[in-house]
C-alpha cells in the first residue's frame, strides 16, 4: 500500500521539475525582456549608464544558469520571488489571483456537470425523443460556440437592457460580500460551462447508454427494481468513472477558458496575471504561476486516479 | 370566479414584477452596492498602472494616474503652450546658457511637509542620475548643475544654448518630489506630490486608487476619491459604463464608441502623437532605400480614406508636427491628398513603374488599430502596383525588432511635442539616440533640426519648422499618416471634465469635476 | 477550450470484422451525428476550396465593395463589415484560413502524438516511460502559455498559430493512441505472431498499425473541431493571423464590438465556426461508430 503512494509521489515531483525547466527554456527564448517590455521604445532613448543601471534592477544581467539555480534555491525554500515589474511578492500576486480563478473553476465545474449529467442522464434515458434532442442541441452549441462570443455577447445585452455588469464593480471577496462575489462570478461561470457542461453530457450519455445494454441492468429491470433505484444504484453509480475522468479533463482544460473569460468580465485571477506577465517577461511570476497550475493538474489528476478505486471496486487489483 | 380568477392573476403580477425589480433594479441586482460607486470616482482603462515612480513611469495609463499626484515645474497646457506649474516664473539668462526658475509659495506635499527649492533640485538630480535610469532624462542632458537660489529660485546652467530644455521640464518624468522621501527610497514604494490627489491604495493589475489631497494648493478638490479599474476589453468597458458601475472610460476603438448609447458623454481630445509609416533608408536590397519608390508610397497614400476605414473618421491627417503652433500645414509638401499619377511618375522616375514589393510590420498589441491602418493603405498602395506584405507581431518582437532597426517600414504610433525639436531630434538629429530605428541619416535634416532649436522668434521659429516638415516629407523620409482621438466616455452624472491631448495631464481636470 | 477525450476504444475482436472500405463509408452515413457530420464537412471544405481558389463573389480584401456596415441584401448575403468588404467572401476566405491552420495544427500533434504513442505502447522499458514523462510534462504546462510563447517567439502567421495550437494536442495523442497499442500488445494474436517469430517491424506494421488507424481518425476529426475554436480563442487575444491571412477566428474578434448595430459582422462569421465545429465533432462520433459497431445502436 504504501510503495505505491510513494511511487506515485515520486513521479509527480519528476514531472512537476520536467515542467520547471521547460518552462524556464521556453522564457528564455521569447524574445524581449523586462526592460524592452516596460520601456518599450523608450528603451532606446536611455543612455549606456542607464542602460546598465535598470538591466540590474530587473536582474536581466545574470546569465540563464544563475538564473536558474537561484529561482531553484528560493523556491526550494518557500519563496516565489519578487515580480520584476511591480517588485511585490509574486506570493502576494499570486495569493490574491488564485482564489479568484480557484472559485472561478469550481463553480463552472459545478454548472458544468449539473447540465452535462442533468441532461446526459435524461437524453439516455429517452433517447431519440425530444428530451434528448433538446440535450444534444445544447451540446452542440456548447462545443461550437467561442467562450468569447458568450461571453462578449452576455455582457453586451446585460449592460444595455439590464444595466447590470456587477463583475466591473471591482471585485469583492466570497467572504467580504458573498452575495456580489457569486453573482460576480456566476455568469463567467456560466459561460465556461457551457463547453464543460457539453463535454460531460455526451460522456454522460453515452456511458449510460452503454451500461443501459448490459446484462445486469437489464436483469435489474426485469426483476422489477423501482426505477429511481435503477437509475441510481445501476446507471449514474456506474457511469460515474467515465463522467469523473471526463470531469478531470475538463478541469486541466479551465485556464485556458478562464484567461479569455477572466478578461471580458474584469476578473483578476491567475489567467489574467499569466497573460500580463508574459507580456511584461515578468519571468518569476510566469515561472510560479505556471508551476502552481502544474501542481494543481497533477494533483487533480492524481486525485482522479485514486477516486477510481474508490468509485470502481474493479479497479482495485489492477 | 372571474374576480377571484383577475385578482390571482394580479397578484401573480405583482410578485412577478416585484422579483424583476428586485433583480435588475432594486436591491437584489443592484448595480451599485452601497456606499461604494457614489463616494468614488471609477475609472477604467484597458492597461493597468504598472509603476508609481514618476521617473520611471513610460506607460500612457502611468502618466495620466500619476499626473495627478505629482506636478513638474512647468506644464502643458491643453492648448500646447508651456504654462507655470510649481514653477510661477522662468527667465533665460548669460545669452541663454542659465534658466531661473521661481518656484510657487506655500506649496505642501501631501505629506503636509513644505515645497522649497531644496526639494525641486534633490527632484530634477534624481532624474538625471544614471541609476534612477529616467527616459526623459536626455532631455534636459544639456543642463550641467542644478543649484537652489534661496528658498524659492532655482538655477539651471546649460552647457550650450537649448531652449528645449524648459519642454523637458513639462514631463511627468519631472515630477516634484519630497527631498526627505528621495533620500530614504520611500519614494519607489509611495507616492508623495503636491498634486489634487493623495495615493491611496494599489493593486498591480487591477486597482490604483487615489483621495483627494487636503494640502493641494490649488484649491479644494470635490471628488472624494479617484479610483482607476484595469478592464481589459474596450467592450467590457462600454459594458460598465452602460451598467453605471463606472463614471469614467478610456476608450481608443472608434467602432466601441460609436456603439454607446446617446446618454453616454464623450469628449475627445487629438493625441499627442502622430502615426506613421516609418521606412528605412539604409537596409540592405530594401526598394525603401530608393527616395522615388518612398515618394511613390507617399503619394499613394490617402490619408483620409485610412481615418474613414480604420478609425471610423475620429482622426485628423497630420504631417510631421501634427499639433501646437508649429503644425505641419500642408500634412506634405509633395502629396497631401492622394495623387496616384503622381506616385505613378515616380515609381517610373525609381526605375520600376509596375511597382515593387516591401514588408511593414505592425503591433496591434501595442496600438489596436495599426492592423487596420495597414490593411487601408495595403489596399491603396495596390493601386499603383506596390504590394505590401503585412507582418503583426507581439509587442515584444515589435519592440525588439524596432529598437534594432530591423525591418523594412513599419507602423508606428510616436509620441509627439509642440516643439518639433523635441520630436525629431531624437531620430534625426547628429547625435540621435534612435538614429537605428529612424533609419535615416542625413546632414541637411540634422542642419535644419539645430537652426530650429536656436531660432528665438516666434517668426523664425515657424519658418525654420516649416523647413524640417517641408524636407521630411519632400524626401519621404518616413509616411506620416494622423493624428487620432482619443476618447474619454463619461457617465451622464459627471460633471465639468474635458479630455486634454497632453498625457500627464489627461485627467488633470478631475481636479475642478464633480457628479451631480 | 474544450474536449470530449474519451479514448475510441479498439478491440482486438474488431480485428476480423474490421468493416470494409465502402461499408467504412455507409456504416457512417447510417449513424444520425455521421451523416450531419459528413454533410457539414463536405460544406466547409467547398467553402474553403472557394475561399482559397478566391471563386468568391467579391474579392475578399477590397474594400469598398459595398456600402459600410450594410445589411445582408441579395447583393451581399452576409451584408458587409465596416470597411465595406463584403462579410461573406471574408467569411469563404477566413473559413479557407481557419481549416489550413486547423488542419495544420493537427497534422503536426498527430504525426507527433500518434508516433509517441505507438512507440510508447509498443517499445517497453524505459523509452517509453520517458516518452510518458514527456506527454506528462507537456499536459501539466498550460497550454496558453506554449501558445503565447510561440507566437511571440516567431510570430503570428499561419503556421506559427498552427505550431500553437497543435503542440497541445500532443500529449493527448500519446494517451490515447498507447492504450490501444498496450493491449494489441496483449492480444491473443499479436502474441502468436510474437511466438511465430515475427520481426518487431511486421508486428508493428502489419498487426498493430492497422488497428489503431480507427483511434487515430477519431481522434483526430475531433482535435480538428477543438483547433478551430483553440484558433479563434488566440485571435480573441490578439494572436491570430492578420491580414491578409484574417481567420474566422480574427473575424469574431474584430467584430465583437459591432455586434450592437451591425450584429452580421459578429453572427456570420461565429456561424461558420460553429459548422466547422459541428461538422469535425459528428464526424468523429460518426467515424466512432463505424469503429465500434457497438455504438451503431445510438
Amino acid at each position: 500500500m504504501l510503495l505505491p503512494l510513494v511511487r506515485r509521489l515520486a513521479s509527480m515531483l519528476t514531472t512537476l521539475f520536467g515542467v520547471l525547466v521547460v518552462v524556464f527554456v521556453i522564457l528564455r527564448l521569447l524574445p524581449g525582456n523586462a526592460v524592452t517590455a516596460s520601456l518599450g521604445v523608450n528603451a532606446g532613448l536611455l543612455s549606456r549608464a542607464q542602460l546598465q543601471a535598470i538591466d540590474k534592477f530587473y536582474g536581466v544581467g545574470e546569465s540563464i544558469p544563475q538564473q536558474f539555480f537561484s529561482w531553484l534555491w528560493s523556491m526550494l525554500h518557500g519563496n516565489l520571488g519578487v515580480s520584476l515589474s511591480s517588485r511585490e511578492p509574486v506570493s502576494t500576486l499570486v495569493g490574491s489571483a488564485l482564489p479568484v480563478t480557484l472559485e472561478l473553476a469550481v463553480m463552472s465545474m459545478i454548472l458544468g456537470i449539473l447540465i452535462g449529467v442533468g441532461f446526459g442522464m435524461i437524453g439516455a434515458l429517452h433517447p431519440d425523443r425530444w428530451q434528448d434532442d433538446v440535450g444534444q442541441g445544447l451540446a452542440v452549441f456548447g462545443l461550437s460556440v467561442p467562450s468569447f462570443v458568450i461571453g462578449t455577447v452576455l455582457i453586451t445585452y446585460l449592460a444595455s437592457i439590464f444595466h447590470y455588469f456587477p463583475s466591473s464593480l471591482g471585485f469583492v471577496g466570497l467572504f467580504t460580500n458573498p452575495w456580489l462575489n457569486l453573482q460576480q462570478v456566476f455568469f463567467p461561470a456560466l459561460t465556461l460551462s457551457f463547453g464543460i457542461g457539453a463535454a460531460i453530457m455526451r460522456t454522460t450519455r453515452a456511458a449510460v447508454l452503454e451500461i443501459k445494454n448490459l446484462n445486469f441492468s437489464r436483469t435489474a429491470r426485469g426483476k422489477g427494481m423501482s426505477q429511481i433505484a435503477y437509475v441510481w444504484r445501476h446507471l449514474f453509480l456506474n457511469a460515474l468513472v467515465a463522467i469523473t475522468t471526463m470531469s478531470g479533463i475538463q478541469f486541466g482544460y479551465l485556464l485556458g477558458g478562464a484567461v479569455i473569460v477572466e478578461d471580458i468580465f474584469v476578473l483578476p485571477g491567475i489567467g489574467r496575471l499569466l497573460i500580463t506577465s508574459i507580456t511584461d517577461r515578468d519571468f518569476p511570476v510566469v515561472q510560479s504561476v505556471t508551476l502552481i497550475f502544474a501542481a494543481g493538474f497533477i494533483v487533480v489528476n492524481t486525485l482522479i486516479d485514486i477516486s477510481y478505486t474508490i468509485i470502481d471496486p474493479r479497479t482495485r487489483s489492477r | 370566479m372571474k374576480h377571484w380568477r383577475r385578482s390571482k392573476i394580479a397578484t401573480v403580477l405583482a410578485t412577478v414584477s416585484g422579483l424583476a425589480a428586485a433583480l435588475t433594479g432594486g436591491g437584489v441586482f443592484s448595480a451599485a452596492p452601497s456606499g461604494a460607486s457614489t463616494k468614488t470616482f471609477v475609472i477604467a482603462d484597458t492597461s493597468s498602472v504598472q509603476k508609481i515612480d514618476p521617473d520611471i513611469v513610460t506607460n500612457f495609463l502611468d502618466f495620466e494616474a500619476l499626473g495627478l499626484i505629482y506636478q513638474p515645474l512647468v506644464q502643458m497646457s491643453p492648448q500646447l503652450v508651456i504654462k507655470p506649474d510649481l514653477a510661477t516664473k522662468w527667465t533665460w539668462t548669460h545669452n541663454g546658457l542659465v534658466l531661473n526658475l521661481q518656484l510657487r509659495h506655500g506649496v505642501r506635499f501631501d505629506n503636509g511637509t513644505l515645497f522649497t527649492s531644496r526639494d525641486a533640485v534633490a527632484s530634477l538630480k534624481r532624474a538625471v542620475a544614471a541609476k534612477t535610469a529616467d527616459p526623459s532624462a536626455s532631455f534636459i542632458g544639456s543642463v550641467k548643475s542644478f543649484v537652489e537660489n534661496g528658498p524659492y529660485a532655482i538655477r539651471l546652467t546649460l552647457s550650450h544654448r537649448d531652449a528645449s530644455v524648459l519642454e523637458g521640464l513639462t514631463t511627468l518624468n519631472m515630477a516634484m518630489m519630497p527631498a526627505s522621501a528621495i533620500a530614504n527610497g520611500s519614494i519607489a514604494k509611495h507616492p508623495d506630490g503636491t498634486g489634487p490627489f493623495e495615493f491611496s491604495a494599489w493593486s498591480p493589475g487591477n486597482s490604483f486608487t487615489m483621495v483627494a489631497n487636503p494640502h493641494y494648493w490649488g484649491g479644494k478638490v470635490k471628488l472624494p476619491s479617484v479610483k482607476i479599474i484595469t478592464i481589459a476589453s474596450e467592450q467590457s468597458i462600454a459594458a460598465a459604463l452602460e451598467a453605471g458601475t463606472i463614471q469614467m472610460g478610456d476608450l481608443t476603438q472608434p467602432t466601441v464608441v460609436s456603439s454607446l448609447p446617446k446618454s453616454i458623454k464623450i469628449s475627445k481630445a487629438l493625441s499627442l502623437s502622430y502615426r506613421v509609416l516609418q521606412m528605412q533608408d539604409n537596409q540592405p536590397n530594401s526598394p525603401l532605400d530608393n527616395v522615388n519608390n518612398r515618394l511613390a508610397i507617399e503619394c499613394a497614400t490617402n490619408r483620409k480614406q485610412i481615418i474613414a476605414d480604420a478609425l471610423s473618421g475620429q482622426g485628423q491627417p497630420s504631417g510631421p508636427v501634427p499639433l501646437g503652433p508649429f503644425a505641419s500645414r500642408p500634412v506634405s509638401a509633395i502629396c497631401p491628398t492622394q495623387n496616384l499619377a503622381k506616385a505613378k511618375a515616380y515609381l517610373a522616375a525609381a526605375g520600376n513603374p509596375n511597382g515593387f514589393s516591401f514588408t511593414a510590420m505592425t503591433s496591434d498589441a501595442l496600438d489596436s488599430t495599426s492592423a487596420a491602418q495597414a490593411t487601408t493603405l495595403q489596399a491603396q498602395l495596390a493601386q499603383v502596383g506596390i504590394t505590401m506584405t503585412i507582418n503583426n507581431l507581439d509587442s515584444n518582437s515589435y519592440i525588439q525588432d524596432w529598437l534594432a532597426g530591423k525591418f523594412q517600414a513599419a507602423f508606428a504610433e510616436n509620441g509627439a511635442d509642440p516643439n518639433p525639436y523635441v520630436m525629431y531630434d531624437r531620430y534625426f538629429g547628429a547625435g540621435a539616440d534612435l538614429k537605428v530605428p529612424a533609419g535615416y541619416v542625413n546632414p541637411t535634416i540634422q542642419k535644419l533640426l539645430a537652426a530650429g532649436d536656436l531660432a528665438t522668434t516666434l517668426g523664425a521659429q515657424k519658418a525654420a519648422w516649416a523647413r524640417v516638415s517641408n524636407f521630411l516629407t519632400s524626401h519621404a523620409v518616413w509616411d506620416w499618416l494622423f493624428d487620432a482621438y482619443n476618447f474619454e466616455a463619461m457617465a451622464p452624472n459627471v460633471k465639468g471634465f474635458t479630455a486634454s491631448p497632453v498625457t500627464s495631464g489627461a485627467f488633470a481636470a478631475l481636479a475642478t469635476t464633480h457628479l451631480s | 477550450m474544450t474536449s470530449d477525450a474519451l479514448p475510441a476504444t479498439t478491440r482486438s475482436s474488431d480485428v476480423d470484422g474490421r468493416p470494409s472500405r465502402t461499408a467504412w463509408l455507409s456504416v457512417l452515413w447510417r449513424h444520425r451525428n455521421g451523416r450531419i457530420g459528413l454533410i457539414f464537412a463536405i460544406l466547409v471544405l467547398l467553402g474553403s476550396i472557394a475561399g482559397w481558389t478566391q471563386l468568391t463573389p467579391y474579392p475578399a480584401d477590397q474594400l469598398g465593395v459595398g456600402h459600410i456596415l450594410a445589411s445582408p441584401s441579395t447583393a451581399h448575403l452576409f451584408g458587409t463589415d465596416q470597411f465595406g468588404r463584403d462579410v461573406f467572401s471574408q467569411v469563404l476566405q477566413a473559413l479557407a484560413v481557419t481549416l489550413e491552420i486547423a488542419v495544420l495544427a493537427v497534422t503536426i500533434s498527430g504525426v507527433i502524438g500518434s508516433t509517441a504513442g505507438i512507440v510508447a505502447g509498443f517499445v517497453r522499458g524505459w523509452p517509453g516511460a520517458v516518452i510518458m514523462r514527456l506527454a506528462d510534462i507537456l499536459f501539466a504546462i498550460p497550454a496558453i502559455l506554449f501558445a503565447l510563447a510561440i507566437v511571440s517567439a516567431l510570430g503570428s502567421g499561419v503556421v506559427d498559430s498552427a505550431m500553437a495550437i497543435g503542440i497541445a494536442y500532443v500529449p493527448i495523442y500519446v494517451r490515447v493512441v498507447r492504450g490501444p497499442v498496450l493491449s494489441l500488445y496483449d492480444a491473443d494474436f499479436v502474441r502468436a505472431g510474437r511466438v511465430l517469430g515475427y520481426s518487431r517491424r511486421r508486428l508493428l506494421f502489419r498487426h498493430v498499425l492497422p488497428n489503431v488507424t480507427g483511434t487515430i481518425a477519431v481522434q483526430t476529426s475531433l482535435t480538428l473541431a477543438w483547433a478551430i475554436l483553440d484558433e479563434a480563442g488566440l485571435s480573441f487575444l490578439g494572436l491570430g493571423p492578420p491580414a491578409p491571412t484574417a481567420s474566422l477566428g480574427e473575424l469574431v474578434s474584430n467584430s465583437t464590438s459591432l455586434a450592437s448595430h451591425a450584429w452580421w459582422t459578429l453572427a456570420f462569421p461565429s456561424l461558420a465556426i460553429v459548422i466547422a465545429a459541428i461538422a469535425f465533432n459528428f464526424l468523429g462520433d460518426g467515424l466512432r461508430a463505424t469503429f465500434d459497431p457497438r455504438e451503431l445502436s445510438r
